[in-house]
């Protein structure tokens, strides 16, 4: 718990050195805003944590149903706020939400909550209603366009259902199925088909890059070991985009150097396998299980791959730094999400022997 | 606890177990990349960004003024701008080309042709140094800020316009100093540009100045001539008035301080304009004081009877017979142009007499003549610092014969620049000390290093040098080649020269090509002036001797220099008038 905090702590120290020096004249309007959902984070966060587990799963397919809609409704001209192309934003007074953010955590809720209430219902009708969950939410997020998105609440569906104990075949039937969707998919939007040719070509030498990833992939490298120091980067001015989202990692590359990016890293792997300790207390309990273990894995996850993407490991994708990353819902439903590993795995103690038998006598 | 036993437990954690060995392999992967990137790639991507991020502007270094020894401009440095476009960043090259081409006075069509073909280019310059006003003008067109832009330059400016051009020379457009001290001093000139670095970010903004880093500019220095600006326009003047008279192919004036080697001017004709540098002839160029040699003719001779009474070959009681006109040297005959009988060493020069002169020959012999000529700087450059300069032509003394023992006494046989003819004449007037010449008296900071470098030595004897001015070359105005020549009274000394130009068609010397010069001082006590005109090949009028082509001039210059220098002379020479 308290290395939780810490990293949370440590990583905000980060995105504020970057955040606040982003712009020619030292701005802090980014920072306060950050700090705004920071502090709604934390607050929620305790909200979150001290709530009976219980209640949380009943109100998960609500919950659910209720991101949907917004989902549905962010697609709408009018209601919705399109940023750079795509539909994904709500706006709410002065600050603007991103509903797939929380899709993340709210689609791996669904199915515990599914497979919680299947125990009382009929087992194939809830495993029905989770498949069509786990293609439907996907396909709803990537017609905004918001692949990245739509990939990793792909992935944390099918990675609940892999800790939840699913058998392997149907995994494997299920990607073949995927795999020529895909397929389909990109040659339909040339844009990405173009953007992993580049990627290709980038493979060998960075001075192909496409230009986002090659001032990436700059910034990492003049950093050097030791980096040029928190806020002195020069590359965040204007020369890198995206750099206090997306690209933020690079700017860690920047100003903190070598050091700086496996330090976060290790903060990562640290804060992995801490979630791992806690998540294996409760391996009695399927659904607290399988939860807690794909939102930790999908949050880490997620920063792994941001990360690739900024080194060009794998082609861009707007994928954001979990807690790095400027941006309110991002940062939300991160805490959100951790809020609930915590809950699932520290309320165990008082409702014990509660789960076990639920557990034993369906599983 | 029955956890051990459940198979659904176990396989869900040997799962999470899987997930974990993957999650931590990826980051491995990152890690192993991360250092590898850093490993290789590290250098090369810091100066590539090093590369985007700064920008190095040029700081332009103001080019040094010129001065004329009383701290008169005559060149000096205009701040102006230039003007460059764009090509990349122009959408309509036909609406450019035709709303600047008026303005810089080009034709649109030519010049929207030449900005497509550098369409990919990122600069090019569209005018140089233009005026203010046109600059403004510019700017308030409604063109986009984005394709043009000004730098700033310097234009040489010469106040006087073409006066003194030979010695000053010029900038060309890109600065570089072409000719005369420009040349010489282009580096001091010039200074050094600096340079300053300046972070910017993608949109070519500046974000600050990396003040450390920068490369001070130096600007250019100043250089103090000792030319003397008034005598240098009255010099000019009176050439002009030559060339109009006598329209030779050209001719040249210098004057000095014997007493320093204070060169006060210099000029040569034709000559150009350097603020129009495209109009003029290679024959401009020529700066006929250093960058020309002639055969001297007579005024060789004071410095022969010079150096043969130096010598104690001759004394000033010396007599000489003139054979009435004919005097035969071997298989030569010399003639004079008048028949003379006998004659002191004094009439010899007066006079002007070959026959004299061959006469001293014989008793300096050959060596003695060639040590005369070295003795004076003959065939050695004076170190002025013209570029181009001749050393003039002296034969080896192997190669000289019977015949040089005549010829080299009347100024034959060997080529002299005329300002190393003013030198060695300088010489005599300084009570026989040779002094180097000198143009700056101060170049840059550097305080009194022209001075000390400057040569001064001892050749003739105070009282022969003396005489050699006060009797023979002061009665040359008085009664012999130069009598007609009007001094208004005043106490000056002179020689003519009349030489007959080699003719290489006719493979001897061409009886009407002359070459007409007259070395003039004042006053014979302690000459403070000395000028030296020469005349190449005079074509209109009659008659081209020195002593009515070159000697006028020379005589008006030296009279006018000096007024300026003396108010009551100058009253004096008022009156006469």
């Amino acid at each position: 718990m308290a290395m939780i905090a810490l990293l949370g702590l440590g990583t905000m120290m980060v995105f504020s050195s970057t955040g606040a020096t982003r712009v020619l004249e030292l701005r802090t309007d980014y920072l306060l805003k950050h700090l705004t959902f920071l502090s709604l984070a934390g607050v929620m966060f305790f909200m979150v944590v001290n709530l009976p587990t219980r209640l949380i799963l009943k109100l998960a397919p609500w919950l659910y149903i209720a991101g949907l809609v917004l989902l549905a409704l962010v697609l709408i001209p009018g209601i919705g706020m399109k940023i750079n192309g795509a539909r994904r934003w709500f706006h709410l007074g002065p600050v603007s939400l991103q509903p797939s953010e929380f899709m993340k955590i709210l689609l791996p809720l669904f199915l515990a909550g599914m497979s919680r209430w299947s125990r009382e219902r009929t087992y194939t009708l809830a495993n029905g209603i989770a498949f069509i969950a786990i293609l439907v939410t996907p396909v709803m997020i990537a017609i905004e366009p918001d692949l990245g998105t739509a990939a990793i609440v792909f992935c944390m569906g099918s990675c609940y259902l892999f800790l939840a104990g699913f058998p392997l075949k149907l995994f494997v039937a299920g990607f073949s199925c995927i795999v020529p969707v895909l397929g389909g998919l990109m040659l339909y939007r040339p844009y990405q088909l173009k953007r992993v040719m580049d990627y290709v070509t980038a493979l060998g030498n960075w001075e192909n890059a496409q230009y986002q990833v090659k001032q990436s992939l700059l910034s990492i490298g003049s950093g050097g070991i030791w980096g040029i120091g928190p806020g002195r980067g020069l590359q965040k001015l204007s020369f890198l985009p995206e750099s206090h989202t997306d690209f933020v990692f690079a700017v860690i590359g920047e100003e903190l150097g070598l050091v700086g990016t496996l330090a976060t890293i290790s903060l990562w792997l640290l804060l992995f396998l801490c979630g791992i300790k806690l998540v294996l207390r409760v391996q009695q309990d399927r659904e607290r299980f399988a939860l807690a273990g794909t939102l930790l894995a999908g949050i880490v996850i997620q920063a792994a791959i941001n990360v690739c993407v900024v080194t060009s490991l794998v082609p861009p994708k707007g994928i954001s730094h979990p807690l790095l990353s400027y941006g309110g819902s991002n940062l939300l439903a991160t805490m959100l999400a951790f809020a609930l590993i915590v809950n699932l795995t520290q309320q165990q103690k008082n409702t014990h022997s509660d789960n076990q038998l639920h557990s034993t006598q369906f599983d | 606890m029955t956890d051990e036993t459940d198979p659904s437990i176990s396989l869900r954690t040997n799962r999470l177990k899987i997930l974990s060995v993957g999650v931590v392999l990826l980051w491995g992967l990152i890690v192993v990349h991360l250092i590898g990137l850093h490993w290789t790639e590290s250098q090369r991507m810091k100066s590539r960004v090093d590369q985007q991020q700064t920008l190095v502007e040029t700081i332009r270094a103001r080019p040094g003024d010129i001065l004329d020894r009383n701290g008169q401009l005559l060149a000096t440095s205009i701040d102006t701008e230039s003007l460059y476009a764009i090509p990349r960043r122009i959408e309509n090259f036909k609406s450019f080309a035709e709303s600047i081409a008026p303005l810089i006075n080009r034709d649109p069509e030519e010049l929207r042709q030449q900005l497509e073909s550098q369409k990919e280019k990122g600069f090019f310059w569209l005018a140089r140094r233009i005026d203010p006003q046109v600059a403004d003008h510019i700017r308030a067109m409604d063109l986009s800020k984005e394709t043009y832009g000004f730098d700033r330059e310097f234009r040489r400016y010469y106040p006087n316009q073409a006066l003194a051009s030979h010695i000053l020379g010029m900038r060309d457009i890109d600065g570089e100093g072409r000719g005369g001290m420009e040349q010489k001093y282009d580096e001091l000139l010039r200074g050094k540009d600096g340079k300053r670095t300046i972070v910017r970010d993608a949109r070519n903004r500046a974000i600050h100045l990396y003040e450390h880093e920068n490369e001070r500019v130096e600007h250019g220095q100043t250089i103090h001539l000792t030319l003397d600006i008034q005598i240098q326009r009255l010099v000019e003047k009176q050439l002009d008035e030559l060339m109009t008279e006598w329209q030779p192919i050209g001719c040249t004036a210098v004057i000095c301080e014997p007493k320093s080697g204070d060169i006060l001017a210099i000029a040569s004709r034709p000559t150009y304009n350097p603020a129009d540098p495209t109009t003029f002839s290679d024959e401009a160029w020529l700066n006929r004081a250093v960058n020309w040699s002639y055969e001297p003719g007579s005024t060789m001779k004071p410095l022969v009877v010079a150096w043969a009474l130096q010598q104690d070959l001759v004394s000033v009681n010396s007599r000489f017979h003139g054979h009435w006109g004919e005097y035969r040297m071997g298989p030569r005959v010399l003639h004079d142009t008048h028949a003379y009988g006998e004659m002191s060493l004094a009439e010899v020069l007066i006079k002007s007499s070959n026959i004299g002169m061959a006469q001293i020959g014989e008793r300096m012999t050959n060596a003695g003549l060639h040590q005369a000529l070295q003795q004076f700087g003959f065939g050695y450059r004076t170190g002025l610092g013209l570029p181009g300069e001749l050393t003039g032509f002296v034969r080896p003394l192997n190669q000289w014969n019977h015949y040089s023992t005549g010829s080299i006494p009347m100024g034959q046989e060997l080529t002299v620049t005329p300002l190393q003819m003013l030198m060695a004449h300088a010489a005599l007037a300084n009570r026989g000390e040779f002094q180097q010449p000198r143009l700056v008296l101060k170049a840059g900071h550097s305080t009194a290093t022209e001075k000390s470098a400057q040569l001064s030595m001892p050749l003739i004897d105070p009282v022969l040098a003396d005489w050699v001015i006060r009797d023979p070359m002061r009665r040359v105005l008085t009664e012999g080649t130069g009598q007609r020549v009007d001094v208004d009274g005043l106490d000056i000394f002179g020689k003519t020269g009349t030489s007959q130009v080699y003719d290489p068609e006719l493979g001897t010397y061409s009886p009407t090509k002359t070459v007409c010069s007259f070395i003039c001082g004042i006053p014979t006590q302690n000459p403070e002036l000395i000028v030296l005109v020469a005349v190449d090949q005079p074509t209109q009028g009659t008659s081209h001797y020195g002593s009515n082509v070159a000697a006028p001039v020379a005589v008006k210059i030296l009279k006018k220099a000096y007024g300026l220098r003396h108010v009551d002379v100058a009253k004096q020479l008022k009156t006469i008038r």
